[in-house]
């Protein structure tokens, strides 16, 4: 089976107007999406997400290098029949409503009338927007902006949806619709490609991540590889001990912090926490909370980061 | 072809909802009642003064439409990104440039026949008659506005909607200058001043092929073969031009 | 199908099999349009009289005067070398001369060459009246009108009073002066004449002009002896 996105030694310089001057975006970067997946395109502002975005969606020409959707050169039409694509913040025709904009997509497809008629109705349902389609698009909010991008996106079912920070700029309400619509284009087996640099998003629906820095390929994994699944720490936080009581056992912690009465101290290992609420009953303190800490894509990310920045 | 006509019914609708043209197709009109009060100052000639300045309004403010509507589509395309969402399906961007061409062709015959309409009722109130000389000469306006916005096009597949206005405004007002230009050429003794002004006469539009007022005004009959001949150079030539424009407009880069 | 292509091969191929033919055809289409002939286009009688002008031209109105001065040049330039026929320039002169009064090659131009080329004589006298209007001290205005009457329709009397007025304005020259008195010869009067020519000897202190007056009333006098021989 082919993949969903095979991307090989793509590579993106731009050139500025005036001076000529060279900027690499994008450095010799090979990727590959199984289809099916929910996948996370991870890296921090103007780690070049974008440009590999546009270059997938044929928007900007690689310098070097190429990719395939579905087998499908990018450099061909027929590469983008079956790709659904919302850009980055999406902006459409102002002085267009809502449905003349989704027909005209249909149109753009070379559906007839009768189909376009259906689909449209289809996608109103799913991106909630049944109501505001006859008005002029400049009086939508920003999350039916974000909607009606998503809908124009899956006009032609497609098997593959690449979209641009999907999440940015929405409020809670707005992210979980949009992840909801994710997951539910999972569920019928589509492949879904997205650049974030939220993490927490990634986190919750991502199959596969790959983080990008600099324009460099950093990481690319199951997100259950990637993360140890086992317990990293664990912070307690304890009220009514004092400074020179906790010094005792002092070698057992990692850290401490003090904050008011109330201290926070962090274990490493998970059997220390028994030995230490055994000494915390014997010296009459009061445990406020107990939070396991698992590593986070933060703190891969962070990690990756400093990595980048040292090279 | 669906998609071109997609593309070229979307520029139509999104530029005739726009203030722009109305104020601009406006100022024609008053322009063309004022030529009813020039009527009253003009000695002799009655009503000759109305034909005259309804046809220049007609074709001087269908220029500056097709200016305006040709740099400006296609950059707040770019500009505001639209453009991303129809490249990435499976549109061609010569298909998007020609769709593009063919919206603002349908926004300038509108507009022509809208204008037109109000100088034929202008002119029938005052002289009782349907003139039927003037169609022809809109006509070749139209024709004349088709090779404009087709330069702006050009210009505006590479550039800023400002420099592609002044190019284009510049093309306009050399277009009706070129034989002129050839001939001055061709009599200042230098050769290279020669070299370059038939350069130029052949490489700009010969816009004055199309003007065809003055033979409509005096209504003096115009050769058959004449105009077929201009047709088919205009055609010719906003080929030419979209062909050009399409080979810059594939290679760039949408930032 | 085309897309297989690499861009630069498709460039290379548009450019040479596209545009190039259809540059090189519709550059060759220049050469039977031109057998068309271009109309000649006067459009001087789209404008409409000065007074009407005027306040089109907001203010600017020697400016505009200016321009049309150009165009004027240019349209009897074009006609000179042409056709000979000058059907606006009369109506152009006097929107010049409406816009700016004080403009004075216009009444020059106009009252010589409307008379002399164009023969339009009552046109010039027209353009030249009005330059009385504006300079009423210059005496060549009123001389022209003379002249033109004198000259095309051989009109002494009608030339009289012009060529008088000329003559009683500051820095004319003599030969004006003498001319009204031969003009009153030729119309008859020669008392008047005679008294005129007596005048001008009179004020004069050039000696060569004096010389000239008495020849003339000689001429006179012995053409009446003459006469009254012949009698």
């Amino acid at each position: 089976m082919t993949s969903a996105i095979e991307i090989k030694g793509l590579s993106k310089t731009f050139r500025s107007e005036f001076l000529q001057k060279e900027k690499k975006v994008l450095s010799n970067l090979n990727l590959s999406v199984e289809s099916g997946t929910i996948f996370g395109f991870l890296g921090p502002n103007g780690a070049g997400k974008t440009t590999t975005i546009k270059l997938l969606t044929g928007l900007i020409h690689p310098t070097s290098g190429t990719a395939f959707i579905f087998g499908k050169s990018i450099r061909e039409i027929v590469s983008r029949e079956k790709m659904g694509f919302l850009p980055e913040r999406p902006y459409f025709y102002e002085y267009l409503t809502g449905l003349e904009f989704l027909n005209f997509c249909g149109e753009l497809f070379g559906l007839s009338r009768s189909s376009r008629d259906k689909k449209i109705d289809e996608l109103l349902e799913l991106v909630d927007l049944k109501g505001s389609e006859k008005m002029q698009m400049r009086q939508y909010s920003k999350g039916m902006l974000q909607r009606i991008g998503l809908a124009q996106a899956l006009f032609n079912d497609p098997e593959l949806v690449i979209m641009d920070e999907p999440m940015s700029g929405l409020d809670p309400v707005g992210r979980k619709e949009v992840r909801d619509i994710i997951l539910h284009l999972k569920d019928e087996g589509k492949t879904v490609f997205f650049s974030t640099h939220i993490l927490s998003d990634a986190e919750l629906i991502c199959d596969e991540v790959a983080i990008l820095i600099g324009g460099t390929l950093r990481n690319q994994g199951k997100l259950e590889d990637f993360l140890n699944p086992k317990v990293k720490s664990i912070e307690v936080c304890l009220r009514g001990v004092s400074k020179e009581q906790l010094s005792q056992i002092k070698p057992m912690l990692s850290s401490m912090t003090f904050h008011d009465e109330r201290i926070l101290v962090c274990l490493d290992r998970e059997e220390r926490l028994e030995k230490l609420l055994a000494w915390v009953a014997q010296e009459k303190a009061q445990v406020i909370s107990i939070t396991p800490r698992k590593e986070t894509l933060e703190d891969l990310f962070l990690e990756e980061y400093k990595v980048g920045v040292k090279a | 072809m669906r998609a071109i006509r997609a593309i070229a019914v979307n520029t139509f609708r999104e530029a005739v909802r726009n203030k722009i043209l109305y104020s601009l197709v406006f100022f024609a009109l008053v322009m063309m009642l004022f030529s009813l009060v020039l009527d009253q100052a003009t000695v002799g000639q009655r009503n000759k003064i109305i034909k005259d300045l309804g046809l220049g309004s007609i074709n001087i403010f269908g220029v500056i439409i097709a200016i305006v509507v040709g740099i400006n589509l296609v950059y707040k395309e770019i500009e505001k990104r639209t453009i991303y969402p129809i490249l990435a399906k499976p549109v061609r961007r010569s298909q998007f440039l020609i769709g593009k061409y063919f919206g603002i062709l349908l926004t300038l015959a509108v507009e022509t026949l809208f204008m037109s309409a109000f100088l034929f009722l202008l002119v029938f109130f005052y002289e009782g008659v349907f003139d039927t000389h003037l169609p022809l000469a809109l006509f070749m306006i139209f024709i004349e506005l088709a090779v404009v916005s087709a330069v702006a096009i050009f210009f505006s597949s590479f550039s800023t909607p400002f420099l592609s206005g002044m190019f284009t405004f510049a093309i306009y007002v050399i277009g009706h200058l070129t034989t002129y230009l050839q001939e001055f050429g061709a009599n200042s003794g230098s050769a290279i001043l020669k070299a370059l002004t038939t350069f130029f006469y052949y490489m700009l539009p010969n816009l004055e092929r199309f003007n065809l007022k003055a033979e409509a005004v005096y209504q003096i009959p115009v050769e058959s073969a004449k105009i077929y001949l201009s047709l088919l150079y205009a055609f010719l030539y906003i080929v030419m031009v979209l062909t050009l424009s399409v080979l810059s407009f594939e290679r760039r880069d949408f930032k | 199908m085309f897309d297989k292509f690499s861009p630069k091969t498709k460039k290379v191929v548009l450019i040479i099999g596209v545009v190039l033919p259809l540059f090189f055809t519709q550059a060759y289409l220049q050469q039977p349009l031109n057998a068309y002939k271009v109309n000649q286009r006067e459009d001087f009688l789209y404008l409409p009289s000065g007074d009407y002008l005027k306040p089109l031209a907001l203010g600017y109105n020697q400016v505009v005067a200016d321009l049309l001065w150009i165009k004027t040049v240019h349209y009897f330039g074009s006609h000179f070398t042409t056709d000979k026929e000058y059907p606006w320039l009369h109506h152009i002169l006097s929107i010049i001369i409406d816009l700016d009064p004080q403009f004075d090659f216009p009444y020059y131009f106009g009252g010589i060459v409307l008379s002399m080329e164009a023969d339009q004589k009552d046109r010039a006298n027209d353009i030249l009246a009005r330059g009385m209007e504006a300079y009423p001290e210059k005496w060549e205005y009123p001389f022209y009108i003379g002249f033109n009457h004198y000259y095309h329709d051989g009109n002494p009397a009608a030339a009289l009073p012009f060529i008088e007025k000329a003559a009683a304005l500051p820095k004319v020259p003599e030969f004006v002066k003498s001319l009204v008195g031969t003009l009153y010869l030729e119309t008859g009067k020669k008392e008047t004449a005679l008294q005129f020519f007596r005048k001008i000897y009179e004020n004069t202190s050039d000696d060569l002009v004096r010389e000239k007056i008495s020849m003339k009333v000689e001429k006179i006098l012995s053409e009446e002896v003459n006469h009254d021989i012949r009698d």
